[in-house]
């Protein structure tokens, strides 16, 4: 199995590491945000993280220097910077791994962040469920504050950034950025339309960037060995380390940090494991709730933004979902769907309502009340939901149901013709039962 | 400036479905699609709104974009190759309404938005004639926004306008979404049922039938519908509404959105107090008094008698034995023809209007400084305002029109809000309070109003903010103010107004600080003792900040009713003749004479209380009520009883028989706004002409044209083809109104008459303004301080019979504060008595820090009892007679149901 050196895992990886600010200071942490503001203008470090090619781990997959360098200058306007630590993709937990593990390196990270974008204030938007996280982000804060860290003069420069803590309340559309906002201006976490951009008019309508905590974990590394040494991990386009969470029927589920570019197959047959014995690969889920399904035949596709876009699906949050034979892909998507169903905020139309539809028709396919014309029908409702949504959730949601329909269409077909579920009592089966809305 | 124009100038061209368009930079591509008259259809979009780009039902192409857009919030760019019905854009369009109409009930034939419902037209213009939709609709439980408003959400298109406007235009955030994704719904967001101000305008922005009145409903179907363009009557915002009828009934009010001066934003009395018109009890027929009872006659027979008897009155005793009242609700024609009628064909010098309640008072402070009681701001004004004074109004209940765009420009627009008054911020509560809003709350006791204004004016003249050209050019005015308000000390005025100097001189930064900087003031100043000085202090406030005359300034007087400015001016009063001249102006006298033919009685009138005084006297032997009931409006102490019961002549003339008409000898009905065709002159000085909607019920006959009747009868015609006529009439006599273009314009600061202030007529009490007073002395026996408030429901005898407006809740309550509350140990909910000096009521307690410690609340127009309370006091000047204010005991009579339960 190739091995590979841990760079955001290394700390937590590393036995008796207890995560405390001391802990982190021995492994040699703050010291990237010390030589940050000794050394560099707030400009150069959105240059030198530009020039490690880092880029977005959300999600999108944004170059993060890019982002950074949308913030206007104009010194009359507060700047913010959110984390975005709302993970909430299913079958993805790294961000939590790297909260409640190693705190300081993502403060550090945010630290850098905030410095190079001018924002005093940096809040750090905590998946409700998370109460764990929050206490220990809450912890890790009033340390870093205590030693002068945070708050005003930082490090006894005259930079003064404070970090907040807010907690979510369970709604999974608050990791999308300006929902995200609106939850910490204290509203309903409701996506808001772009233009304008967070950048422009982003939290409290002032100047915003919203970063992911593995994008921030990586700036004091990136600082500290410089870009090139980043530029060089990974592939030309997706360069650095990128943490997969693996789950599903290998045998052993886990968080896996790799360098972007590895093939699928290593993933999941070396380092999670390979499939749960006496079994084979179905389908995979490469990148969260929202990536299109992968079939064996992706196993060879490597793992950057570019080849598995190429592949059809995304890169997405690197929640890498793993199933065997014994999976219904109707049921599946059903599932799926009816987690999009839930968490849809119900703001704009097409997915509002496209939501509900899409789930209402895949619970009676599920249940043995699919009709020919189903099929048809629910790749034209796809159609009129990707793209044109307010924010990705619409692309999001389509996402299992095109690609279960491309690559298992049998099944589907089978389950109309049989009138139920041709694999019987399977894992997840449900009895049918009304659905809300 | 320059950096102004050039952004105006700065144009984008864009193509839009390969025609070429300028527009404005900035201008959102929907706006600029509506330009080139490309409709593109949506539902949450709306120009009052910010966009939210949530219905998705604007979608259009935009070449090089990777994907459709929304035109709602897409601003235009220079060369943007747009197309809004490309085959992508109708795919689209149709999809959305795929969506949309999924779930929508067949309940069209039901419905009462059916045939004015965007979903409708959309659905007609862009979708196929089935559904694909084949799974079971989705349906909520039934709720009601209380009996008001009724809530369909079957029928929502989840837009959001709803909450939207109630956020951002009425500031009162009632609404809310509920619940998530397909199960989002439009809800309150604390309680089901609304506590808001019931402004109506989430149903007239629902673009679908979710939200729909329950006053009519079902009643009509809007193609139905006589829609006719009037001003609405209940306040002096000036509110342009459409009266809706079928078959001579009014089933609904609307106003399109950007009409009028209301931008097509109407209040709760606009939108749901018009059932008024419909009542029963409207009078219908003549009545005369025969054998103790008045019976119903005929017009001929009222006709004959009262002129009749006006005449044999008027042989006996002169045209001095009668006087006459009118309301300032009516229109300038029925004003002007009315004060015509009594001085040349009663030949009585006694003829007043409801103004005297308050107008008068500013007439009086502002006559001799800016010329006239107009605002000297208009509306927009407001809306660019930098800074915004308000003192002694509450708008959301007074004026509520005015409070929407002082909101706007404080929240939207970031300008700082001075409040100076009596109330207390009550965040929580769903009717928004301007407090709520300030930048600077200067609350302070009643009647300290102006111990406010006066650390103002001090803050500004100590602080060096004195406009240096004013310096400059009037000397003497600015150095005597100065040295009287160095002459005042911090400490008096802290302790007077209740405020900190900090606090005081903040504020009056705020105020100097901003270019475009607007004064306004109402009720609690223009109807409370002492009011002319506090006017004039306030007038100079803004002369001495340079705030006056400077564009964009001003100083806002705020009339509670429709045509107070009309009234005054149209001279319905004893010492003015048409167009602001006094009686006593020979000039004005002759040329009023020229033109009418005819000498107006020379000598001072008597006033609104002055002739209640005299027909107790026994010299006032005749009394004509125009749409005024004193008997309802004024207290017990004001002994109108008395004194309309000596009157050998009493004619009221009104659209219903209030308590007054209990004592008249005839009543002659009279149309109500809507039945009449007329012109209102709204605080800002707008002459503004609504048309006649409906027929007026039974025999009721527009004012005008019974004057005209009982003129011919008296043997002095005054005939007229119609109101045009008489407003003509009116603008040719009254040059005042022609010169300074006042009757179509808002006022101007008259430049002669503010020289001649400035120069010596500043002098006017001027020691006696600038004085404190003595402090006003807390009674052991009463211990709080009771305000009549105006309620945003029920403002006076029309909206007081509405029983649309009735059904909003939490009226006619004692609103105390908590500390208080507790101090009295009374639960909201618990009933009192409140005993004054004149006697004691019964009331239920709402708590609310609105009412500050040591002040309560009540509203006018709820109970005879509480009203009654008050002392009456009259200005020895303007003869405004003052009732508003009581000292009173609170005790406790018994507690609520819940109350009781919790302490057993």
């Amino acid at each position: 199995m190739p091995t590979y050196e841990k760079i955001l895992l290394k700390n937590m990886d590393t036995p008796g590491y207890t995560g405390d600010l001391a802990a982190y200071e021995r492994a040699g942490g703050y010291q990237a945000i010390r030589k940050v503001l000794k050394e560099h203008k707030p400009e150069q470090v959105i240059e030198i993280v530009k020039k490690s090619g880092l880029r977005g781990r959300g999600g999108a997959g944004f170059p993060t220097g890019t982002k950074w360098s949308f913030i206007p200058k104009d010194p009359s306007r507060p700047k913010y910077l959110c984390v975005n630590a709302d993970e909430s993709e299913p079958g993805t937990f790294k961000d939590r791994q790297l909260i409640d593990r190693d705190p300081h390196q993502m403060l550090e990270g945010a630290l850098i962040a905030a410095y190079a974008i001018g924002a005093k204030v940096a809040y750090i938007y905590v998946r409700g469920e998370f109460a764990l996280g929050a206490q220990i982000l809450e912890r890790a804060i009033a340390e870093a504050r205590a030693r002068g860290y945070i708050g005003k003069h930082v490090f006894g420069s005259g930079v003064d950034i404070d970090v907040w803590v807010h907690r979510g309340a369970g709604a999974y559309i608050c990791g999308e950025e300006t929902a995200l906002l609106e939850s910490i201006e204290g509203k309903r976490g409701l996506p808001r339309a772009k233009p304008p951009f967070p950048a422009i008019n982003g939290l409290y309508q002032q100047p915003t960037v919203v970063n992911n905590v593995e994008t921030l974990a990586n700036l004091p590394h990136i600082i500290a060995r410089g870009p090139e040494w980043y530029a060089a991990i990974g592939t030309l386009k997706s360069p650095g380390m990128r943490i997969f969470s693996v789950s599903g029927h290998v045998k052993r589920p886990g968080n896996y940090e790799v360098p972007l570019g590895i093939p699928l197959r290593e993933l999941i047959d070396e380092h999670a494991g390979g499939v749960r014995d006496g079994h084979r690969i179905k389908a995979i889920i490469p990148g969260g709730a929202s990536a299109a399904f992968f079939t064996p035949e992706h196993l060879d596709v490597k793992l950057d933004f570019e080849s598995i876009a190429q592949a059809g699906s995304m890169l997405g949050s690197g929640g890498v979902t793993v199933m065997d034979e014994t999976v219904c892909m109707v049921w599946a998507a059903y599932n799926l769907m009816g987690f999009f169903h839930h968490e849809s905020c119900g703001k704009c139309t097409p997915c509002r309502e496209g939501s509900s539809w899409l789930h209402h028709i895949l619970h009676r396919i599920e249940h043995g009340e699919g009709r020919d014309e189903d099929l048809a029908q629910m790749e034209r409702l796809c159609g009129n939901i990707a793209g044109k949504t307010v924010c990705a959730f619409g692309d999001a949601e389509v996402a299992p149901v095109l690609s279960t329909l491309k690559h298992f269409r049998h099944e589907y077909e089978a389950h109309i013709r049989e009138r139920q579920c041709p694999m019987g009592e399977h894992v997840g089966a449900t009895h049918a039962s009304p659905l809300p809305g | 400036m320059t950096t102004q124009t050039a952004v105006a100038t700065n144009k984008v061209t864009l193509t839009i479905n390969g025609q070429a368009v300028t527009v404005e930079k900035g201008t959102l591509l929907i706006e600029a699609a509506k330009q080139a008259g490309v409709d593109v259809p949506h539902f949450c979009y709306h120009p009052k709104l910010k966009p939210d780009a949530n219905c998705r039902m604007c979608l259009v192409e935009i070449e090089k974009a990777p994907k459709l857009q929304t035109s709602c919030n897409m601003p235009v760019a220079e060369g943007m190759v747009v197309h809004t019905d490309s085959p992508k854009v109708a795919e689209a369009r149709a999809g959305v309404l795929e969506f949309i109409l999924a779930n929508h009930p067949l309940d069209c034939p039901i419905c009462d938005k059916g045939g004015e419902c965007h979903l409708q037209d959309e659905a007609h213009a862009y979708t196929p004639n089935y559904s694909r939709f084949q799974e079971p609709k989705r349906f909520f439980e039934k709720e009601y926004f209380g009996p008001l408003i009724d809530k369909e959400m079957t029928r929502c298109v989840q837009c959001l306008r709803c909450v939207r406007y109630c956020d951002e235009i009425v500031d009162s955030r009632a609404l809310g979404s509920r619940d998530r994704g397909s199960l989002l719904q439009i809800g309150g967001l604390v309680n089901r049922e609304l506590d808001c101000e019931f402004c109506g305008g989430c149903i007239q922005i629902c673009p679908v039938g979710a939200l729909t009145s329950r006053v009519a409903m079902y009643d009509y179907r809007p193609w139905q519908l006589k829609k006719i363009e009037t001003i609405c009557p209940h306040c002096a915002d000036g509110c342009r509404l459409k009266v809706e009828s079928r078959d001579n009934v009014a089933l609904r009010i609307t106003s399109d959105a950007g009409r009028g001066r209301n931008a097509g934003d109407l209040c709760a009395k606009g939108y749901f107090g018009f059932d008024v018109i419909n009542r029963d009890d409207r009078l219908k027929k003549p009545l005369v008094r025969k054998a103790r009872t008045l019976v119903e006659t005929s017009w001929f027979e009222a006709t004959a008698l009262v002129a009749e008897r006006f005449a044999a009155i008027k042989a006996q005793h002169g045209g001095g034995a009668i006087g006459g009242i009118i309301s300032a609700h009516a229109s300038n024609e029925d004003l002007y023809l009315f004060q015509k009628f009594m001085r040349l064909v009663m030949g009585s010098p006694h003829v007043d209007s409801t103004a005297r309640y308050g107008h008068h008072n500013t007439i009086a402070a502002l006559r001799d400084v800016v010329g006239h009681g107009r605002m000297t701001a208009s509306y927009e004004d407001i809306d660019q305002a930098q800074a915004i004074v308000v003192i002694g109004a509450d708008l959301t209940e007074t004026n509520p029109i005015v409070g929407y765009r002082v909101k706007h420009a404080a929240r939207n627009r970031g300008a700082a809000l001075v409040t100076v008054g009596r109330y207390g911020a009550n965040h929580g509560s769903f009717v928004s309070n301007l407090v709520n809003r300030a930048t600077h709350a200067l609350t302070t006791a009643p009647g300290q109003e102006r111990a406010v204004v006066l650390g103002l004016i001090k803050a500004v003249v100590e602080s060096g903010r004195v406009e240096p050209a004013l310096a400059a050019a009037s000397p003497a005015y600015v150095r005597r103010l100065s040295a009287l308000a160095g002459r005042l000390a911090w400490a008096d005025l802290e302790a007077r107004a209740g405020l900190s100097r900090a606090a005081i001189e903040a504020a009056a930064a705020a105020y100097t600080g901003a270019e475009r900087a607007v004064i306004l003031f109402g009720r609690d100043v223009v109807r409370s003792s002492g009011a002319v000085d506090t006017i004039r202090l306030i007038a100079d406030l803004a002369i001495l900040a340079g705030k006056l005359t400077t564009p964009g300034c001003g100083v806002n007087p705020l009339c509670d009713e429709a045509n107070e400015q009309g009234a005054v001016e149209l001279g319905v009063a004893p010492e003015y003749l048409p167009g602001l001249i006094p009686v006593s102006d020979d000039a004005g006298r002759r040329r009023l004479a020229a033109a009418w033919k005819d000498e107006a009685p020379s000598g001072a009138g008597w006033t609104l209380m002055e002739m209640l005084d005299q027909a107790r006297a026994g010299r006032l032997k005749a009394l004509y009520l125009v749409g005024e009931d004193p008997l309802g409006d004024l207290p017990a102490s004001a002994k109108v009883r008395e004194a309309l019961g000596n009157l050998e002549l009493l004619v009221c003339q009104d659209a219903f028989r209030g308590p007054s008409a209990e004592l008249a000898h005839v009543c002659l009905p009279a149309a109500s706004f809507a039945e009449k065709e007329g012109s209102w002159t709204n605080h800002e000085g707008r002459v503004q002409k609504g048309k006649q909607a409906l027929d007026a019920v039974g025999e009721a006959e527009t004012d005008a044209a019974i004057f005209s009747e009982i003129a011919r009868a008296m043997g002095y015609p005054l005939d007229y083809a119609d109101p045009r006529e008489i407003l003509a009439e009116a603008v040719r006599v009254a040059p005042a109104l022609a010169t300074k273009g006042a009757s179509v314009h808002p006022g101007t600061v008259d430049p002669a008459t503010l020289a001649g202030y400035l120069s010596s007529g500043f002098e006017r009490d001027v020691e006696r303004r600038f004085a404190l007073g003595p402090a006003a002395k807390a009674s052991a026996e009463h211990p709080y301080r009771l305000t009549l408030i105006r309620s945003l429901f029920r403002s006076g005898a029309l909206t007081g019979r509405s029983a649309a407006l009735a059904k909003a809740p939490h009226q006619g309550t004692l609103l105390v504060h908590p500390d208080d509350a507790a101090a009295l140990g009374v639960a909201g909910g618990a009933t009192v008595r409140l005993r004054s000096a004149q006697g004691s009521a019964e009331v239920m307690v709402r708590i609310s820090p609105k009412a500050r410690p040591g002040q309560v609340l009540f509203p006018e127009h709820y109970a005879e009892a509480v009203r009654d309370l008050a002392p009456i006091d009259v200005d020895p000047a303007t003869k405004v007679p003052i009732f508003r204010e009581a000292s009173v005991a609170i005790e406790t009579v018994s507690q609520p149901m819940s109350r009781v339960r919790e302490m057993s």
